[in-house]
């Protein structure tokens, strides 16, 4: 049986591009798949690393983070950035 | 981690009286009806400690809790700074019956000693304050621990919240949840079931406000009477070593718990958009409704951008090409080969180019306006039956009705479409639509060769256009795209609402810059491209710029390609001329002809002189089979490449190699249906 | 394992569970808008063509005929 942790966990590791789309793809909430993310950057498992500000030249449409950002907000900012997740370790 | 909302009254603390049971043991014994003169609700008074994750309003309630009534230091042993104050909980309007005080008396306010425990998004123990808390909760003696935990919840983010609520349910302890930030939540459109979440959590959850001071009385209430219980039974937990099982538990557990009390408003009320789409998409009403919206974006493309295209062509032709012969006359360039290139190459083809603006600003407005509003959404679910005989889903309708009006907005119209092949079909299709363009060419042969029944010819012009999407549609399909299955039909129908202008207006003005972008070489380049040809002699005795076309270079080309329309029956070289500036745009065939046989372009409804030519030349190169001539020619025109600015709309979107493609499998249709027309007309003609 | 009633049958604007989708593709493409095993929906309206449109979870979701006919679900 694999709970919310463990379908965000695979989505990170399976190279899904943003938040919005890891909702799409687990059916899971937001604000479950957000918490998640959070927890599993604090827990160390994930990497959350803030990417250069600046929007795309083609427009807001293209932005990765347009479906909303993946800055965990127990990291202090609640303002959308555009952050890379990479896994810390393999999962087991 | 501590708030900085806080206005805190700070003591001065001893690191002996900071702690709770410390202090409590060494205040004087009082009863709980005595206000207190230290910050202590004395020995026997409960202990309540608040706990939540950093800005969830967990020291804004301690304080609107405890009032005045309050101390702050740092915890013995430890830089983490714990507040403790004196909560005098009264119920709402009703005395107290249970938790009442010690010495039995009939009281309604009972005294709590509560602790503000620094923030901690959870009892794991990332940093020092976390680590107090999961001290002072998990890890101290049982006596020592609080009473009761209130846990601090942010509803606008609560399976953030909810992790630490799964780990204090863990523990032997009375918990309630006081939940904040219910007003931020239904801003963002959720609203939560106290009750539900109540029942998810096991344990009791009350909304409050203590920005406002509301939900308070409640709290006192729930708290007293889960004191006045004994202590739940901690939530069972997986036995397992592995952190990242245990923690999914939890978030097993929380996002079951969440999902179960989170209320979208409106779930299950029918709203107004509910109502519209019972009619807009129903199997009788839908298809006229639908059929009327898109007749409104037809008549509007053509009817509204036809003056203003016309008022740009007179600028261009008028003013601009005075001003820029004047200022050759004053050069001394008038009358040279750099006039041509400059009047009928440059000028003509940025005219060209920016008579296509208005137009596509009032289509990209209403493509906007539709995709915006939601509508867009309701006619892809009425037409894709329809749509689906040849492959496409419904909403590629759209560019293909658009198309009527003209081909090139109609080509940037396929962005709709979220599929990369669908759209590709859909831009390989919509040349096959008959722009308007072609309509004033179909109308001058009709009122020419057909007469009273013009109209009926034009018509079947339509017909034949519809005709060739289906037809061609089922050809790529069958062959190019055999791999392309029919996704089912699931679209999730957004609300109607307003579009929004500033956003519309954004999105516009970026479409039209990035179509003047695209196109404006292609266009300009053609354009003074067919100009060069027709100025380059190619007879003997004739100067560059002073040639007609007959001699041209052009003209040559024209009478070496005639020869392949003589299966069709129009193989004229100034037939084939008109055509090959028809490559160009439509609009140019007539003037073409115009230009070839040296007459004046006859007025719209008369074919005059002109008429009169292209009779004879039909005549004369359909041996004798004038009509299924002129319909061939018809059906070519139909066919084959619309214009050059519909190529440029076409690289953008596709690129330069299914252009090509694009116009090989024009050409091809094209020639093929204008022989069988002509071939199969003339036996009965 | 199909039982209850194709959504040709079932009625609009009663509660429904929705069974399962015997295709995973489908099944996944479905889950993504929020219509998984188990979830209760209503059927809002008759759309053109025997689609039906269907509201769950405050989403309104337009599905096409041939869905209609492979989705099987059960009275709540």
């Amino acid at each position: 049986m694999t709970g919310p942790l463990h379908q965000v966990l695979a989505e990170v590791s399976a190279g899904t591009p943003t938040v919005a789309e890891i909702i799409r793809r687990t059916g899971l909430s937001d604000d479950v798949v957000r918490a998640a993310l959070d927890h599993l950057v604090l827990s160390g498992r994930i990497t959350s690393t803030k990417l250069s500000l600046g929007c795309p030249t083609t427009g807001c449409g293209t932005c990765p983070s347009a479906g909303g950002c993946a800055l965990p907000a127990a990291l202090g900012a609640r303002r959308p950035g555009l952050v890379s997740l990479a896994l810390t370790r393999p999962v087991a | 981690m501590s708030e900085s909302t806080h206005p805190r009254v700070t003591g001065s603390v001893t690191p002996e009286t900071s702690h709770p049971r410390s202090a409590a043991r060494l205040a004087p014994a009082k009863s709980c009806c005595q206000t207190p003169s230290q910050v202590s609700a004395g020995p026997r008074a409960p202990v309540v400690a608040i706990v939540g994750a950093p800005n969830t309003g967990k020291s804004t309630l301690f304080n609107a809790l405890t009032a005045s009534r309050v101390t702050t230091g740092n915890w013995p042993g430890t830089t983490v700074e714990v507040s403790r104050g004196v909560w005098r909980a009264t119920p709402p309007a009703s005395p107290c019956t249970r938790g009442g005080c010690a010495d039995g008396h009939e009281e309604s306010t009972q005294d709590l000693t509560v602790l503000d425990l620094p923030g901690a998004y959870s009892l794991d123990a990332h940093s020092p304050d976390e680590h107090l808390t999961r001290e002072l909760l998990q890890e101290g003696p049982v006596d020592e621990r609080p009473d009761l935990c209130v846990v601090t919840v942010d509803a606008s983010r609560l399976a953030h919240g909810l992790y630490l609520v799964a780990q204090v349910r863990e523990l032997p302890l009375r918990v309630v949840v006081a939940m904040t930030m219910s007003d931020v939540a239904l801003q963002r459109g959720v609203s939560i079931d106290s009750h539900a979440l109540a029942e998810g959590l096991g344990c009791p959850v009350v909304t409050t406000d203590p920005r406002r001071r509301t939900g308070l009385d409640t709290l006192a209430a729930v708290v007293r009477t889960t004191l006045a219980a004994p202590v739940p039974a901690p939530r069972p937990t997986p036995d397992t070593d592995d952190a990242l099982t245990r923690d999914d538990d939890r978030f097993t557990w929380l996002s079951a718990a969440a999902e179960q009390a989170t209320v979208v408003p409106g779930h299950d009320r029918l709203t107004l958009s509910d109502k519209v789409d019972r009619w807009v998409t129903a199997p009788l009403l839908g298809p006229p409704v639908f059929l009327a919206v898109m007749w409104a974006v037809f008549q509007l493309t053509t009817t509204v951008a036809t003056p203003l295209q016309d008022a740009l062509d007179r600028l261009f032709s008028g003013p601009v090409t005075d001003t820029v012969m004047a200022g050759l006359t004053l050069v001394h360039l008038d009358g040279t080969w750099v006039e041509g290139l400059l009047v009928n190459g440059l000028v003509a083809g940025v005219g060209m180019l920016l008579t296509f603006v208005p137009l596509m600003a009032l289509m990209f407005v209403l493509l906007a306006l539709l995709e915006d509003s939601g509508y867009l959404a309701r006619a892809a679910v009425v037409t894709d039956r329809l749509m689906r005989t040849i492959g496409l889903p419904g909403r590629a309708f759209l560019p293909l009705v658009v198309g009527f009006g003209c081909n090139v907005p109609a080509i940037s119209a396929t962005r709709i479409l979220p599929d990369a092949r669908q759209r590709l079909l859909t831009v390989l299709l919509v040349p096959f639509t008959s722009c308007s363009a072609r309509l004033t060419v179909f109308v001058m042969l009709g009122t020419v060769f057909f007469g009273r029944n013009a109209g009926t010819a034009v018509f079947g012009m339509y017909v034949a256009s519809v005709a060739l999407i289906v037809l061609v549609g089922l050809l790529l399909r069958r062959t190019l795209w055999r791999t392309m299955g029919s996704e089912p039909l699931i679209i999730d129908l957004p609300a109607y609402h307003v579009p929004t202008l500033r956003l519309m207006a954004l999105v516009v003005w970026q479409r039209v810059r990035g179509f003047l972008r695209t196109a404006s070489g292609i266009i300009v380049i053609t354009v003074s491209a067919v100009w060069l040809l027709q100025s380059v002699p190619a007879v003997a005795g004739q100067s560059f710029g002073h040639v007609g076309v007959e001699d041209s270079v052009y003209g040559v080309v024209a009478r070496t390609v005639s020869p392949v329309f003589e299966p069709a029956g129009f193989n004229q070289w100034q037939t084939a001329s008109a055509l090959m500036v028809g490559f160009v745009a439509k609009e140019a065939v007539i003037s073409s002809w115009a230009q070839t046989y040296a007459t004046d372009q006859p007025q719209p409804g008369q074919s005059g002189l002109l008429g009169e030519h292209i009779q004879a030349a039909f005549q004369q190169s359909s041996g004798g089979h004038t009509l299924p001539a002129v319909l061939a020619f018809m059906v070519f025109l139909l066919a084959y490449t619309p214009c050059v600015a519909t190529l440029a709309a076409q690289r953008r979107e596709v690129g330069l190699r299914w252009t090509a493609f694009g116009v090989a499998v024009q050409l091809a249709t094209a020639w093929l249906l204008a022989v069988a027309v002509f071939q199969v007309g003339r036996l009965f003609w | 394992m199909a039982t209850g009633m194709d959504l040709r049958s079932a009625p609009l604007g009663e509660p429904l569970t929705l069974l399962r989708v015997d295709d995973p593709l489908l099944g996944q493409r479905l889950a993504t808008l929020g219509l998984r095993e188990g979830v209760s929906f209503r059927l809002l309206t008759h759309t053109v063509g025997g689609g039906r449109i269907l509201l769950v979870d405050g989403s309104r979701i337009a599905l096409g005929s041939d869905l209609v006919r492979r989705l099987r679900a059960r009275a709540a």
